[in-house]
């Protein structure tokens, strides 16, 4: 540099400045990092860059020379923020590029949530008491431990009736027992209400003295019970049908059997046809197109009478099924001591 | 019962024009289920009548044979065979290739010792005809047999048997007649009844036999008929094959005949060796009686059996000679020297023959009968028709000219009337299947007379072989049995004025949500016995409460009703570990059941007399219990094992807890160290769940760690974590009808803080004591602890526990000078109240 007193030739500053362009279009697209660019930009356009380092020598310019230097030089300090902004643009572009180039392994197991899940057993008994709920009934439940008044008398089956024989009993104490059905609560609604109409749904835990593959010691039932003036086979009928479609295929067929309980009279034995084969007989319906599912009849007037209603008053029907039978039915289940083993294995595929 | 085709085509004419597809499903539409329909004849096919026309020894074997066949077809066959009894010229039964025999084996194609084989010449065995394996069976060559007839129709196995299913209050189908009747009614068809004529010769029975009946309730009637002269043998072919088709074993012709009238009438009959009972005069006594205390005999069966005076007994003049109804006793048996029997064709009540037949644990085709209710009217057809076989099957016999028969009263048959209005108003069926002459006319077709009217209701007799048929509802089920269910058609209920409401059960939404929070926090609902073993419960016994034993359990590990879910959770634990289950989440939600036994004396059986039920005697709890043992979390790929531990479970009930509704207003939920006061939880961490209401404590809950006591019991290596709650305690809590409260309008300021305090605090006092504090009670919107640190860098005995609160107002922003304040005021508190110092 010269001395403070020497003047600059315009022309040597105007090649300074276009030097320093050159070299910020050598180095700019060097840059190769955002961090890289941010130095490069403090080295040319900072406060004490190069660019003011060339800026000083202006003083040193005759006046009239430097509008236009002023002009040179803006000129490159523009082409400089222009280079920064497209090298800019430039990096953030590749950066973008590489982080879609970022892959994982897609196909490793996700991180799975804790996740429970409802029994199918009881899976199967809210199925029911939705479908019975539609249709109306209320839900009623009652004790496990039961008298036998009303496991078995109020049901019309007296000590040394041979159809005691039809439920081997577990026994608590004398006339104490476990409930075999949950037609005690059918006799507790009754007395509770007092009076028709009535329409419940009786759901829960019995118990018979019996276990193989098909017979559990303990297991679920539900039976509904329909009170009024005036209720006809006819109604329950058209009930069973409704709600045996419901649950198990909104085509098939009911078919009514003559049967025997105690407490009803008539009494049927409901069979659909079969939904596995649409009746044309398979393994599931031992070849006959017809599943055993439930029996119902019209509420016996000794019932009546032991509940304190009047059998020439009103007329009713009830109706008992198995969930553990449903379960199996719907979903392929050949041994019922799977319900209860609770291996997580059974439990999870529901 | 086993019922035979053949047996009711003889009885039914032109039933032989139906096919059996078409009896099963009448007999089933009709209520009689045919539960399976056996063909012995299937497993005799490819099985043929063949003439050994070649017999050579067999080049090869000295045992062996080799025979020409012929089968019927158009060339010889030849065959290996290692039976010793047969020769060239015999009719045989022959298995051609294709055949599978009784006995699993399947015929085909065979090379035996170098020698071609096709077919095999069968035993009876091989058959499935009898265990008989003395050789092949060689046919009578008196007959004229023809090769390639069927075997099932030359051996007579061509009838087929249906499995009937009759429901208790049918003993009238228990009978081949009975069967037949209803199928003729079904059919329109004739009822054939056999013949009961029998041809008496000789004296008069009166000077033989003496009956008396001291118990006329129990026996209302009873006959008998003395036939001298049998000689005891086996049956004849064709009777032995028809018992044993419908499951009854031939022992010898009388007992045989007995027999067939019980399948034949349905009603049981009874021989007696005449010589064996002790007489007066020449008249052998018959006395029906209760049996005497302490008196003994001994059955059919070989049984010794002790007698009481609830037991219906047959006596001669000195002990009894049979269990009435059930079973003969073998003083008096029939055997091969038997050459007088005096046989009995009685009418025993119900309940009597049910009672002894379930005392003594027998049941017979006689009881099974009885108790259901034979025709007191059949009596003497049955033991007619009983004599005539007899005298038939042994021709020199003869039958006494009479029959004892006594009856103290006369057995009418009862008269039932029914309105055709409450019929059609019952059953729905249109009025045009339920014109009266219909009506009638089938009610006639199974036996029951017009015998009047009773105004608008039509008053039947009712036959006594019906003893079902009592009440106008019994006679409305025959109708519209006999008219079809079919027919019925299908309506639904019409709305009633007073439709039930639906109430919302508060237990019902509880469970409900128990459910729904428990499955999503991963717990797989598991469903239990309600019964356990005693070395598994004695830890779950509270001391107020007894355990309920059942009196008559499927075996000791089912031998008590449970008082907790736990132990079935625990089994179900076991179970899952030795099947590979590792980390393992259940709950159940289920009854516990509690015996009221205070004072440890026995339970209130008096309580059980009276119709309030088995609340009576068992107090009954809702329960939902939680058992989670192995991981914290569900393992993935790259996280590490991180075993669950008390915090864990802790954690989901207090989640629980806050989705219940339960009623802040009126108390909360605390939990308390419970110390070695639950015998099941370990000391450490058994904990205590309690409702707090004022300075009242409701228990609802326990929760801890799986005592080690009760761990090593069941090889339980790993800790298990339990908790149970009494859901009927929890109910009550429970609000109706949660109100929303509103969004807060103003920020709210958290602070940090880490205070150094003395161990022995339990955190739950430093967070009662900040929510207690005065100064930001009314502020005070959360505390969370975040850390607890006790370790070198404390002084001994200390902690340091860091917490953060929220303080907020409704009504305004919280100014810094406000909440400096506050958490000045609040340190000091828990300084003075704890000790509690800022670290």
């Amino acid at each position: 540099m010269g001395s403070p007193n020497q003047t600059t030739d315009i022309s040597e500053l105007v090649e300074a400045l276009n030097l320093l362009r050159d070299e910020a279009e050598r180095d700019l697209p060097q840059a190769s990092s955002e961090q890289d660019l941010e130095q490069l930009r403090v080295a040319f356009l900072g406060k004490k860059g190069k660019l003011s380092g060339v800026l000083r020598m202006m003083g040193k310019l005759p006046k009239d020379a430097r509008p236009e230097a002023g002009k040179v030089a803006n000129g490159v300090r523009d082409r400089i923020n222009g280079l920064l902004t497209e090298n800019a643009q430039r990096l953030e572009d590749a950066k973008m590029a590489a982080a879609l180039q970022e892959r994982i392994d897609v196909t490793l197991p996700g991180r799975a949530p804790l996740s429970g899940g409802q029994h199918i057993l009881n899976q199967t008994r809210d199925l029911i008491l939705d479908v019975l709920k539609g249709l109306g009934f209320e839900m009623a439940r009652g004790p496990e431990v039961e008298h036998d008044f009303y496991n078995f008398e109020a049901l019309n089956i007296p000590e040394e009736h041979p159809a005691r024989d039809m439920q081997d009993t577990f026994y608590i104490a004398d006339r104490v027992v476990l409930r075999t059905h949950t037609s005690p609560v059918q006799i507790r609604s009754m007395m509770s209400a007092k009076t028709p109409p009535l329409r419940v749904a009786c759901f829960g835990r019995v118990y018979r003295h019996d276990h193989d593959v098909t017979h559990s010691p303990m297991f679920h039932q539900i039976e509904g019970l329909f009170v009024d003036k005036n209720v006809s086979m006819a109604d329950l009928k058209g009930t069973l049908e409704i709600f045996t479609q419901k649950i198990f295929d909104d085509e098939a067929k009911v078919r009514l059997r003559p049967s025997f309980f105690p407490f009803t009279e008539p009494s049927v034995e409901v069979d659909i046809s079969c939904f596995a084969c649409k009746g044309a007989g398979c393994r599931l319906c031992s070849h006959t197109g017809w599943i055993e599912i439930m029996g119902a009849g019209m509420v016996d007037p000794e019932v009546f009478k032991m509940s304190g209603y009047d059998p020439e008053e009103c007329t009713g029907f009830a109706f008992g099924i198995g969930v553990e039978r449903v379960a199996m039915l719907r979903h392929g289940i050949s041994d019922i001591r799977l319900f209860f083993e609770n291996d997580l294995r059974f439990l999870k595929q529901f | 019962m086993r019922v035979s085709i053949d047996w009711l085509r003889d009885l039914v004419s032109g039933l032989d024009q139906v096919s059996v597809d078409e009896i099963a499903e009448k007999l089933t539409m009709a209520g009689l289920e045919v539960e399976a329909v056996e063909d012995p004849g299937a497993q005799l096919a490819h099985v043929v009548v063949a003439k050994i026309l070649e017999k050579h020894q067999h080049p090869k074997a000295d045992k062996l044979s080799l025979c020409l066949m012929d089968a019927g077809g158009d060339k010889p066959i030849r065959v290996v065979c290692g039976a010793p009894n047969h020769q060239q010229g015999d009719w045989v039964i022959f298995a051609q290739v294709g055949a599978h025999l009784a006995n699993g084996m399947d015929i085909g194609e065979a090379t035996i010792r170098g020698e071609k084989s096709f077919g095999m010449l069968c035993s009876e065995a091989e058959l499935g005809l009898s265990s008989s394996h003395d050789g092949i069976i060689i046919l009578d060559p008196s007959q004229d047999w023809r090769a390639g007839t069927p075997a099932a129709q030359a051996l007579g196995q061509n009838d087929i048997i249906l499995e009937l299913g009759v429901t208790p209050n049918r003993p009238d189908a228990l009978s081949h007649v009975g069967v037949a009747r209803e199928l003729a009614a079904l059919l329109g068809l004739r009822l054939n009844a056999p013949s009961v004529k029998c041809t008496e010769r000789g004296g008069a029975v009166e000077s033989k036999a003496l009956v008396s009946i001291e118990d006329a309730t129990g026996c209302p009637r009873y006959a008998c008929r003395v036939i001298e002269g049998v000689t005891i043998g086996p049956s004849p072919a064709w009777l032995q094959r028809r018992l044993e088709q419908c499951g009854v074993r031939a022992i010898n012709n009388i007992v045989d005949v007995t027999n067939w009238v019980l399948l034949e009438l349905g009603h049981p009959l009874h021989a007696f060796d005449w010589a064996k009972l002790s007489s007066r005069d020449g008249r052998a006594q018959v006395v029906v009686r209760r049996a005497n205390a302490g008196e003994t005999m001994s059955t059919l069966d070989g049984e010794q059996r002790e007698l009481n005076t609830a037991d219906l007994v047959i006596a001669d003049g000195q002990e009894p000679i049979a269990l009435a109804g059930v079973m003969g006793g073998a003083s008096s048996e029939v055997s091969d020297g038997t050459q007088n029997i005096l046989l009995e064709s009685a009418y025993f009540q119900p309940a009597t023959v049910r009672k002894t037949a379930k005392r003594h644990g027998l049941h017979t085709e006689a009881s099974h009968r009885f108790e259901r209710g034979c025709d007191p009217n059949g009596v003497p057809k049955a033991l007619d028709r009983a004599a005539a076989m007899i005298l038939e099957l042994c021709p020199d016999a003869q039958i006494l000219r009479g029959t004892v028969d006594v009856q103290p009263h006369d057995i009418k048959a009862h008269e039932v009337s029914m309105r055709i209005s409450r019929l059609q108003a019952l059953s729905g069926l249109p009025a045009e299947l339920l014109e009266e002459a219909l009506v009638t006319a089938a009610l006639q077709s199974i036996g029951l007379e017009v015998v009047g009217r009773d105004g608008e209701a039509i008053r039947y007799r009712i036959p006594t072989f019906r003893p079902d048929l009592l009440r106008e509802v019994d006679l409305i089920e025959e109708v519209v049995r006999l008219v079809g269910y079919d027919k019925v058609p299908s309506t639904l209920p019409a709305p009633t004025a007073k439709s039930p409401t639906f109430i919302a059960d508060k237990a019902l939404w509880l469970e409900g949500m128990l459910h729904q929070k428990l499955q999503g926090w991963g717990f797989y609902e598991a469903v239990n016995f309600a019964f356990g073993p005693q070395h598994l419960f004695q830890f779950f016994k509270t001391s107020s409460d007894e355990l309920i034993e059942v009196k008559n359990p499927l075996g000791e590990e089912m031998a008590l009703l449970r008082p907790s879910l736990i132990p079935a959770l625990l089994q179900n634990l076991l179970h899952n570990l030795r099947h590979g289950n590792k980390n393992v989440r259940l709950y159940e939600m289920a009854t516990t059941f509690h015996g009221h036994n205070p004072k440890g004396t026995a339970p209130r059986s008096q309580d059980a007399d009276g119709p309030q039920g088995g609340d009576a005697w068992a107090a009954e709890a809702p329960k939902v219990a939680g058992l989670w043992c192995g991981s914290r979390r569900v393992l993935a790929f790259d996280s590490g094992e991180a075993a669950v531990d008390y915090y864990d479970l802790k954690g989901v009930v207090e989640d629980l807890l806050s989705h219940l509704n339960l009623d802040n207003g009126s108390g909360k939920v605390v939990f308390d160290a419970a110390d070695d006061s639950v015998a099941f939880l370990h000391p450490k961490s058994a904990t205590h769940v309690f409702w707090r209401t004022g300075d009242i404590k409701t228990q609802i809950g326990v929760l801890g760690e799986i005592h080690p006591k009760v761990a090593k019991h069941l090889d339980l290596e790993e800790p298990v974590f339990v908790f149970e709650f009494n859901m009927a305690s929890l109910v009550p809590l429970v609000k109706e009808v949660p109100l929303a409260t509103a969004l807060p309008k103003y920020p709210a300021v958290k602070r940090d803080f880490a205070l150094l305090m003395d161990d022995e605090i339990p955190a739950g006092r430093l967070t009662q004591a900040i929510w207690n504090c005065e100064a930001t009670q009314k502020l005070l919107k959360n505390v969370e602890i975040f850390d607890v640190y006790k370790g070198e860098r404390l002084p001994e005995g200390k902690k340091s526990i860091a917490f953060s609160i929220v303080l907020r107002a409704e009504d305004r922003t919280l100014t810094d000078q406000e909440v400096q304040n506050g958490a000045d005021e609040l340190l000091k508190t828990l300084s003075e109240g704890l000790g509690a110092e800022i670290r």
